[in-house]
């Protein structure tokens, strides 16, 4: 007999922002294991602050959280969840190689004063091949291009080795050869039995990978299901709406679902 | 030149106490640049100052009260920051201002004290550094190199990126608040040294002149600090025989030296670019199947790259 594992995340009327003033209500939310599921929706709908409550980085204000069976506020295993910023500039002013910042990715799953061990730099050497980077290994992040800087923040994450990528509009920024290149890394994560948690304005390349759509609209879950089929014509409709509430219910996209 | 001013034991233990802060303040400083919080030397020199009064007016061990001030204040910049206020550097200003101004005050009330007694502190008096000042110095040094090294891959994470560390269960308060506490012991030996005024500068300007010259963290830590011993030590013999003060001596030395670095890396750049534009460093080779868009531009072709224009150089891409 084979218990099925917790799910990755269960969220049932989460409301999270910063301080006292959440930026989504009464959000249900799952995503299992295995899945790819990307969250979609226009500026401002709540798909980061989504995210960000999921990450520890933006406060519970009501509602429960569960990350993989545990209360978030026990939750300590934070190196399951690898979490790939959107970031379209160098963070640190100093330079630092792929290598070094690779590396700081590793430390999650490092006790506070434990030296890096030649384990954990096969590890980070590992990674870094798999976001295609190894003869840039020892490069300025600084000198690399958009997509190639986006591809270290995801060997970052991966050195961790974590159970679930969380990554924050991957694409966002990158142009179409770059993007190609982004999906076919994911593409291979998903492969190997990665779980995925996308945030995208569009799907673009990214989209056969997609199992699951949740679409989110002013900070609350307007669909969530399997990509539909019209693809994104039928989500873009959502983007350029001159009256959002127009369609309460769903935005006429529950007709569709299978 | 003879090496006659290692017969005197002050310019001795002066020298020591410049090796100290040489290899300290750019240990530290590293992690302030990299914060982009090059100034917060400063601020808590401006309340280590506070506390070096108070020492003089009640214990007569200025060394220690400033150590305390500057580590309490050191703490509470940090939980401020923490709080993510938005008047969060208005708080600080007004920290920053207390601490002089508390320090001046204080200072006036001690017997026979007047704001000049503050003076050594202010720009620094490497020749009146005691044997028992320099053991406590020693000891801060040891402390701060500790951290430095034992958790340099946990001050690069943090300080490189914050919000990644958070997301990654690392500690990052803890670790901040150690940074601001070394940084905090790190003034108190260079008060000496260099001066409460100037701390910022053995701080910051070797981190800034290293950055110049290397691509990597490593490597900009370990120029900085081969850039401060060397600018601690130079300046204080410089002061010894130029008969200048100390601080201000090894602070214009390091400037002087970021100076020509900055100026020789523009011009070593502009040559190379022989009045073009490289683009960033690529692997991928662009080509009519590249699935970039080409666009003809003056007889070849430029393929749009992340929204800029990239054309073939030789064994580069030029920006067009």
């Amino acid at each position: 007999m084979s218990v099925s594992p917790a799910p990755v995340v269960r969220m049932s009327g989460a409301s999270i922002g910063y301080g006292d003033r959440p930026a989504i209500r009464d959000i249900d939310f799952s995503l299992d294991a295995g899945q790819v599921v990307v969250l979609l929706g226009p500026n401002g709908a709540g798909k980061s602050t989504l995210v960000r409550g999921i990450l520890g980085l933006a406060q519970l204000t009501a509602g429960r959280l569960e990350l993989f069976g545990v209360p978030a506020a026990q939750f300590r295993q934070r190196h399951r969840l690898g979490y790939v910023p959107q970031r379209n500039t160098i963070v640190g002013a100093v330079p630092s190689t792929v290598r070094e910042v690779v590396s700081s990715g590793r430390l999650a799953r490092k006790r506070p004063f434990a030296p890096m061990r030649a384990a954990d730099r096969r590890v980070v050497a590992a990674v870094i091949d798999t976001v295609g980077l190894t003869e840039r290994a020892d490069a300025s992040v600084a000198k690399l291009s958009g997509g190639q800087q986006r591809r270290v923040y995801i060997a970052r994450a991966l050195a961790a080795e974590p159970d679930v990528l969380v990554m924050d509009e991957p694409t966002a920024g990158v142009d179409a050869a770059n993007q190609e290149i982004l999906a076919a890394t994911l593409k291979q994560l998903v492969t190997a039995g990665s779980t995925l948690l996308l945030v995208a304005h569009e799907l673009g390349p990214l989209e056969p990978l997609v199992q699951r759509v949740v679409l989110m609209r002013n900070g609350r879950v307007a669909y969530a299901g399997p990509p539909l089929p019209d693809g994104e014509g039928a989500y873009g409709a959502v983007h350029h709406h001159a009256e959002p509430d127009r369609h309460r219910g769903g935005l006429g996209l529950t007709g569709r679902l299978p | 030149m003879s090496l006659s001013l290692l017969h005197y034991s002050f310019m001795q233990r002066a020298l020591l106490a410049a090796l100290l802060v040489g290899l300290t303040a750019p240990s530290v400083g590293v992690y302030i640049v990299q914060r982009r919080l090059a100034l917060i030397g400063d601020g808590m020199g401006h309340i280590a100052l506070a506390g070096v009064a108070l020492g003089v007016l009640t214990t007569g061990r200025p060394v220690l009260t400033a150590l305390v001030a500057a580590v309490a204040g050191a703490v509470v910049i940090e939980l401020v920051r923490a709080s993510g206020r938005t008047s969060g550097d208005v708080v600080l200003a007004i920290m920053f201002y207390g601490g002089i101004a508390a320090g001046v005050v204080i200072i006036s009330r001690a017997p026979g004290g007047t704001p000049a007694n503050l003076n050594s502190y202010l720009f620094g008096a490497i020749t009146t550094t005691s044997r028992a000042d320099l053991a406590v110095f020693a000891l801060l040094a040891a402390l701060v190199l500790t951290v430095t090294v034992g958790l340099a891959p946990r001050l690069f994470a943090v300080s490189n990126d914050e919000e990644y560390a958070r997301a990654a269960g690392l500690p990052v308060l803890a670790i901040n608040l150690l940074l601001a506490v070394i940084t905090a012991a790190t003034v108190v030996i260079s008060m000496r040294v260099v001066g409460l005024l100037l701390i910022s500068a053995l701080m910051v300007v070797p981190v800034a002149t290293g950055q110049l010259l290397v691509g990597s963290f490593r490597n900009t830590l370990l120029l900085s600090v081969g850039i401060g011993l060397t600018v601690s030590v130079a300046g204080t013999v410089t002061s010894y025989y130029a008969n200048t003060p100390s601080g201000a001596t090894i602070a214009l030395l390091a400037v002087v030296l970021f100076t020509i670095t900055a100026a020789g890396t523009a011009i070593r750049a502009r040559l190379r670019r022989d009045n073009h534009d490289e683009a960033e460093d690529h692997l991928h080779r662009h080509g009519p199947d590249c699935g970039h868009q080409g666009v003809a531009h003056d007889g070849h072709i430029d393929y749009i790259h992340d929204g800029h224009r990239h054309a073939v150089h030789g064994a580069h891409y030029d920006e067009h």
